[in-house]
C-alpha cells in the first residue's frame, strides 16, 4: 500500500467526519467512502461469536437490506467474501453468471435497488473480522483506482475496529483512534508468538499487543520488536492497568 | 541443436509471459516455436468454445489447407479425441488402412502430411483444448519429443490463464490481494512456529517452506494450518530440527 494513498484516504475521512461534526469512527468511514469511491451506499458486516455475522452500520436502506439478505439467505457476494477472505466484485449484479452463482440473493438485491455490489474483506492474514460492502444503483465496474482506494478504506476500518477492541480491553474511555493500519512484518510475527504465549486467537493476540503498547506508552512496532527479540513475554493473565 | 532451440524457446515464451501479451499472439508464437523445436512441419492450438467445439487459437501458418485440417476436426477427429480423452492421440500414417477418421486422413494426405500428433491442454482436472502437430514424414514422435510437446501444451494453458488474469480487472485485484494476504499469513505463522518450537524467524520460515515443498502444498495453506493448529507438529518439528542441525558446525 502506498503511503500517499493512505494519506489521501485518511485526509478524506477526517475532512468528511469534521464537516459532519463527528469523530473518526468506522461509521464515519463508511459515510465518507461513499463519496470517496463513488458508490451509492456502504455497509459494514462484522463477524460475531456465532460466525454468522451481523450488520454494524449501513449508510442507507439498500445497504441494510443487502445485509438482511445475506443473513437470511446465506449467499451472495458478501457471504462469499467473508468465507474466502477475498474481494468479490459484482459490477453487474443481474448478469447471467451472478444469477447462477447467487440465485436467491440476486433477485432480492435487484428488487431492493442494487445493481452492483463490491465487497472488500476486513482482513489481516488469519485475522478476518468482517467485510465492507459497497453498492450502486446502476451497473458498472469500479476503476482500478477505486478498487485500490476501497482496499485502503477497508484496512482503515479494520484498524479503527481494533482500536475499539483495544479500548474495551483496557476499559479505557479515551484512546485517540488513529486508523493507521500496521503492516510491519514484526507486528504479524509478534501476533503469532503472542497467540501461543497467551493461548488466544490471532485477533485477540493483536488486540493484546496494541493494548500493551498503549498502556506502556510505546509504539506497537516497538512492542512487537521486543516480543520477537524475546525480551518481552505476555502471559495469559497479564492485563495492563488502564490509564 | 535441439537443446539450444528448446532453451531459446522457453526464454522467449517466459519473456512474453512476464511482459504481458495478447493471447492470440502468444498462441501463434507458441505454434511457431513448436515447429522449430519439435521438428514438426505444422502446429496449431485448438481450444474448445462454450458450444463444445474446437476452435483454432493459433497456428504456425495461415495456409488454407492447414486451417482446413484444423477446422475439419471441430466435432470429430484425432484432436477432438485427444480433447475428450485428455490423452495424446497419434495417427502415425494416413495411408495404412483402416483409418479411424477416413475423411480427415484423405484431406491430410492431400495436403502433403504423413502423420499427426495431438497433445491435450490440461488445467488440473479440466482439459481446455489440444495442441496439434503435423509432420510430412510418417511415424510417431519419440518419447522425449512427446514430453516436450506436452510441456509446450502446458505453457499454452498457462499463457491462456495469464491473459485472462491480466485482462480481467476483478481477477487482477483478487490476485494481488491474495498475494498480499498470503504474505501476512506467513508472517503470523512464522510467529506461531517460532514460539511453539522456540526457533528463530528464519528457521521458522525455512521449516514452513520445506514442509510445503515436501508435501506439494502452497506455502499459504501450510501457514493457515499452522495458525489453525491442524498441522502435524511432530513432523514439522522434525523438519525444523533437520534444518537447525544442518546449520550447526560439525565437531
Amino acid at each position: 500500500m502506498s503511503g500517499e494513498r493512505l494519506a489521501k484516504v485518511l485526509a478524506h475521512l477526517a475532512a468528511d467526519a469534521a464537516a459532519r461534526g463527528v469523530a473518526t469512527s468506522c461509521e464515519a468511514a463508511c459515510e465518507a467512502c461513499v463519496s470517496l469511491i463513488g458508490v451509492t451506499g456502504a455497509q459494514l458486516t462484522l463477524m460475531n461469536g456465532t460466525g454468522r455475522g451481523e450488520s454494524r452500520y449501513a449508510t442507507n436502506d439498500i445497504g441494510a437490506q443487502l445485509e438482511n439478505l445475506r443473513f437470511t439467505l446465506g449467499e451472495g457476494p458478501c457471504e462469499d467474501s467473508v468465507r474466502s477472505g477475498m474481494p468479490v466484485l459484482a459490477g453487474d449484479l443481474d448478469s447471467w453468471d451472478n444469477d447462477l452463482r447467487w440465485p436467491l440473493y440476486v433477485r432480492s438485491a435487484v428488487a431492493a435497488g442494487a445493481r452492483a455490489v463490491f465487497v472488500f474483506p476486513l482482513r489481516s492474514g488469519a485475522i478476518r473480522i468482517g467485510a465492507l460492502v459497497l453498492h450502486r444503483t446502476s451497473p458498472g465496474p469500479l476503476t482500478q483506482e477505486q478498487i485500490l482506494d476501497a482496499h485502503v478504506v477497508a484496512d482503515v476500518i479494520l484498524s479503527l475496529l481494533l482500536d475499539e477492541l483495544t479500548m474495551a480491553h483496557l476499559e479505557a474511555e479515551v484512546l485517540p483512534p488513529n486508523g493507521t493500519p500496521l503492516s510491519r512484518a514484526e507486528v504479524h510475527q509478534a501476533t503469532g508468538m503472542l497467540s501461543v504465549q497467551m493461548g488466544v486467537s490471532m485477533d485477540e493476540a493483536l488486540v493484546r499487543l496494541r493494548a500493551h503498547a498503549f498502556a506502556h506508552d510505546k509504539s506497537v512496532v516497538d512492542v512487537a520488536r521486543e516480543i520477537v527479540g524475546r525480551r518481552l513475554r505476555l502471559s495469559p493473565e497479564s492485563r495492563p492497568d488502564p490509564r | 541443436m535441439f537443446t539450444e532451440n528448446l532453451a531459446e524457446t522457453f526464454v522467449e515464451l517466459a519473456d512474453t509471459l512476464v511482459a504481458g501479451f495478447d493471447s492470440v499472439e502468444f498462441m501463434h508464437l507458441l505454434a511457431d516455436r513448436c515447429v522449430a523445436t519439435l521438428e514438426v512441419d505444422a502446429a496449431g492450438i485448438l481450444l474448445v468454445d462454450h458450444h463444445g467445439e474446437l476452435r483454432v487459437l493459433g497456428s504456425s501458418s495461415d495456409r488454407a489447407r492447414l486451417l482446413e485440417l484444423f477446422e475439419l476436426q471441430h466435432r470429430q477427429g484425432p484432436c477432438m479425441e485427444c480433447y475428450l480423452t485428455s490423452e495424446p492421440v497419434t495417427v502415425a500414417s494416413f495411408t495404412t488402412s483402416p483409418q479411424r477418421w477416413p475423411e480427415f486422413s484423405a484431406v491430410a494426405k492431400d495436403a502433403g502430411f504423413g502423420a499427426l500428433h495431438a497433445v491435450p491442454m490440461r488445467l488440473r482436472e479440466q482439459t481446455v483444448g489440444a495442441l496439434n502437430l503435423f509432420t510430412v514424414e510418417e511415424g510417431a514422435l519419440s518419447e522425449p519429443m512427446l514430453r516436450v510437446a506436452q510441456a509446450m501444451a502446458d505453457v499454452a494453458t498457462i499463457g491462456l490463464l495469464q491473459a485472462q488474469i491480466i485482462s480481467h480487472r476483478d481477477l487482477l485485484a483478487g490476485q494481488l490481494q491474495h498475494a498480499l494476504q498470503s504474505r501476512v499469513l506467513i508472517e503470523q505463522a512464522k510467529g506461531v512456529l517460532a514460539e511453539r518450537l522456540q526457533i528463530d524467524m528464519s528457521t521458522a520460515f525455512e521449516t514452513l517452506r520445506r514442509y510445503a515443498r515436501s508435501h506439494n502444498y502452497y506455502l499459504s495453506t501450510v501457514a493457515e494450518d499452522v495458525i489453525a493448529g491442524t498441522i502435524d507438529m511432530a513432523e514439522l518439528t522434525a523438519v525444523a530440527e533437520a534444518r537447525s542441525s544442518a546449520r550447526r558446525p560439525r565437531p
